[in-house]
């Protein structure tokens, strides 16, 4: 590191010295202390979420999701149909989900008595379907969905999607996403903090994956998360959380895994395990940092914030 | 930089899953074991230094969701494969290369050094990416990992996914190249 040479500049060294010395300087730089930092912040909510997902068995071909050509297929599937039936009932279920006014499930979680034990089943909100995230992230983003994003500086590797822990001087790309240290959950843009509206939805239908799923699939993925939908309007956790589980019995690698994410942080919210709420909405927000539904889920979260976490 | 043995030398079968404990921990220590050489790769294979920060983020955080699949002893070829395509990725974006210039030129990082050292440290880097930069993609994965990383051709032919004797031909190619660049360079007095 002290090899910097005293005389003027190293580009005086003949050739063969100065080819050694710049291999010396490259083979000592390091990485910023900081830098290191925010990927042990980043890397440990993400292993946070693994580690239960660890504990439960379901999830027999994960690994064959997480292939590399699986994301491709997946984004032509979705630039392909985004104007199909696909797209439509995709955008009938954001709807539905988005629809509900953002303060009430809080209040449904506050309120709801914790009488139904709920299974630490995480698989769905922690499944991170790597083919819908890469498809998050390879389409452009919508505008909505970040903040005004200048050639963001973040989102950089289509084929290697993953949630940013930002750089505080940089977090105005695309803040929303961030999750700072100690999950403070700080300044959300209103865009992202919006969840209605048409470009979010579409933004949904873009992310929404769909390997090999045929229309009547969709339809009664979409029916499933409608009585998910329903029984969280009834205050009724377990029957939420049943039929969420029995929607990833039947669809593995559904089209609205994220959607059904989403809805599992606010059915395990109101069955009154907000520790664990708060957990799977960080997993979600790290594995889905751009989804629409990260406003909604994060909002949802914040309400446990101020909540003694009681498992 | 002692450990440089990759997978090649454990035992295929000996996967993570369930011999290691926690995943966090294991991921923890996948980035503090790592981080640096991951960055380092990065920043070699034309990540700008801007980038490099969230580019070795998501590294680690695929590594981290397929910390499953990792064999023990296996994480430096995954992380270093990885990276190329974290890198390959970056690289198409020709903008950020600009944006390259210009972080170099203005950024100023606090360091134990002296300004001057630090000074002459950062171009001598800069220079060392543009000759980086003449290359081909292929042949300069090849030659950060040889020549910067020090790896040996096996481990690199292991990260790359080629075989041993692509690995000779490409650093035979990229030193060639490197040198002659290096030469035009400095004759041209850049």
């Amino acid at each position: 590191m002290t090899e910097t040479p005293s005389s003027d500049s190293f580009f005086d060294k003949p050739e063969g010295e100065l080819e050694a010395f710049l291999l010396r300087i490259a083979r000592a730089d390091a990485a910023p202390k900081a830098a290191r930092e925010r990927t042990l912040q980043a890397v440990g909510s993400v292993a946070l979420g693994l580690g239960v997902l660890s504990g439960t068995a379901a999830l027999g071909s994960r690994t064959t999701l997480l292939k590399g050509t699986s994301w491709l297929v997946a984004k032509w599937l979705a630039a392909g149909m985004g104007t199909g039936l696909f797209g439509v009932a995709v955008t009938q279920g954001v709807q539905q989900l988005v629809s509900e006014p953002a303060s009430s499930p809080a209040s449904h979680a506050l309120s709801a008595p914790p009488r139904t034990p709920v299974r630490p089943n995480l698989s769905s909100a922690l499944v991170a379907p790597d083919s819908v995230t890469a498809v998050a992230e390879a389409e452009p983003p919508a505008p909505s969905a970040t903040a005004p994003a200048t050639p963001a500086p973040a989102t950089p590797a289509p084929a290697t999607p993953a949630p940013v822990v930002r750089a505080p001087e940089r977090t105005s790309a695309v803040a929303p996403a961030a999750i700072g240290p100690g999950f403070s959950m700080a300044p959300v843009t209103s865009a992202a903090r919006e969840p209605k509206g048409p470009p979010a939805t579409s933004s949904v239908a873009a992310e929404a994956p769909a390997p090999a799923n045929s229309r009547s699939s969709l339809t009664r993925e979409l029916t499933i998360l409608e009585q998910v939908h329903s029984a969280l309007a009834q205050h009724a956790p377990g029957r939420a959380l049943q039929a969420l589980d029995d929607y990833h019995a039947e669809f593995p690698r559904g089209s609205l895994q994220i959607e059904a994410a989403a809805l599992r942080v606010e059915a395990v919210g109101q069955s009154g395990n907000h520790a664990l709420a708060q957990r799977l909405a960080r997993a979600f927000l790290a594995s889905y940092p751009n989804s629409p539904l990260g406003a909604r889920v994060r909002a949802f979260s914040e309400v446990f914030v101020g909540d003694a976490p009681k498992p | 930089m002692s450990d440089l043995s990759l997978a090649l030398d454990g035992p295929p079968e000996a996967n993570a899953r369930g011999t290691l404990g926690k995943p966090e921990t294991r991921a923890r220590a996948l980035v503090n074991d790592h981080f640096d050489f991951v960055w380092r790769l990065l920043r070699r294979l034309g990540v700008p230094e801007a980038d490099a920060d969230d580019a070795a983020q998501q590294v680690f955080i695929v590594g981290t969701r397929r910390l499953a699949d990792i064999p023990l002893g296996n994480e430096r070829t995954f992380l270093y494969g990885a990276a190329l395509r974290v890198a390959s990725t970056l690289r198409r974006n020709s903008a950020r290369r600009e944006r390259f210039i210009r972080s170099v030129a203005g950024d100023s990082e606090a360091s134990a050094r002296s300004p001057h050292d630090e000074l002459e440290r950062r171009r001598a880097l800069a220079f060392l990416d543009q000759l980086l930069s003449s290359m081909d993609d292929d042949q300069r994965e090849i030659f950060v990992l040889c020549e910067i990383e020090e790896l040996t051709a096996p481990q690199v032919a292991a990260i790359v996914g080629v075989p041993v004797g692509t690995v000779a031909s490409r650093l035979r190619r990229a030193r060639h190249s490197f040198g002659a660049e290096l030469k035009r360079l400095k004759a041209q007095g850049t």
